[in-house]
């Protein structure tokens, strides 16, 4: 086998037989499951104390029963390599500015604009903090200066660079 | 992107989320994100997440789905804002309608986050995207 494929299922009334209509039908996609590895920091500062966020491996596992929908599961990375301490030089680190947590890693940043109230301009540099080329970088701050929440950096989608795709939907 | 999902017969899964009127007879157009680099970190992706505004733990298992949904290339559904949405909801005045509904990707007021569905349309573009087997 192997391979996706989309599966039509039908649901009738009572016990169906050749002649039966089914009420309503649904459909879903049968895919292989795959995996997506990140890497998970915190990034924190002196005014802000050691938040380990503790409760983020839950997290990872609410967000993994919501991510199989689509056949997917995150996946904390095994490569333990450095990784970009570009910023943090500048800052004048020293050696216990990266804690493994096991879980992410704890970093102190001296520069408090990294973690709190970020700004548009600062999100490519805070995200560079501790990461490494080609892998999902998931970096936790303690706000954003406008949004909850924002997207940062993506790779080109497979087909196109930037794309579409067109439906028809007809009432049945 | 060529479309397989087109056809005379479409079940409520390919609904965009509870808010979806159905109609009839129209051709939607489902618009993904493209790259986004900042060119002086190379091959950097990844998303930033506040915790500060995360109640609990659910809370922010959704919001991890959520902004990793984005990293995947899906864009917001619906709900009150003025980012770039994929196209399948009514917006007005170049905001998107709130609160937030029932889909993963909507979003919503400010502590109303949206909600957990995944629909086969998003399915294409998160299983599409480049990011996943990096390892």
């Amino acid at each position: 086998m192997g391979g996706e494929g989309r599966v039509k299922i039908n649901v009738y009334v009572g016990e169906p037989d050749e002649d039966s209509e089914p009420v309503v039908f649904t459909e879903a996609l049968v895919v292989e499951p795959t995996v997506v590895s990140y890497r998970a920091n915190i990034i924190s500062h002196d005014s802000i104390g050691v938040n380990t966020l503790a409760s983020i491996p839950d997290s990872f596992g609410v967000a993994n029963i919501i991510l199989r929908q689509a056949g997917g599961a995150l996946e904390q990375s095994s490569n333990t390599a450095d990784g970009n301490v570009m910023l943090l030089k500048e800052q004048n680190a020293n050696d216990d500015q990266i804690i493994d947590l096991s879980y992410a890693y704890f970093i102190y940043s001296s520069e408090l604009a990294l973690t709190r109230a970020v700004s548009d301009g600062n999100e490519g540099r805070t995200l560079s903090i501790n990461y490494i080329p080609n892998l999902l970088q998931l970096s936790f701050i303690e706000s954003f200066d406008k949004n909850p929440a924002r997207a940062g950096y993506r790779e080109t989608h497979q087909e196109t660079p930037q794309g579409e795709i067109d439906i028809a939907c007809r009432v049945i | 992107m060529s479309s397989n999902l087109s056809g005379d017969s479409i079940s409520e899964s390919y609904k965009t989320s509870l808010n979806d009127t159905f109609d009839e007879n129209i051709n939607h157009t489902l618009d993904f994100e493209g790259v986004l680099s900042d060119t002086r970190y190379n091959s950097m992706f990844g998303v930033l997440l506040a915790w500060s505004k995360v109640e609990n733990k659910y809370d922010m298992g959704q919001l991890i789905a959520h902004e990793v949904a984005h990293a995947m290339n899906a864009l917001h559904r619906y709900g009150n804002t003025d980012d770039e949405w994929d196209g399948l909801e009514s917006q007005q005045n170049g905001m998107l309608l709130g609160p937030a509904g029932s889909n993963l990707l909507d979003y919503g007021n400010p502590g109303d986050l949206g909600g957990t569905d995944i629909d086969l349309l998003q399915i294409r573009i998160l299983r599409a995207s480049p990011i996943q087997n990096d390892e």
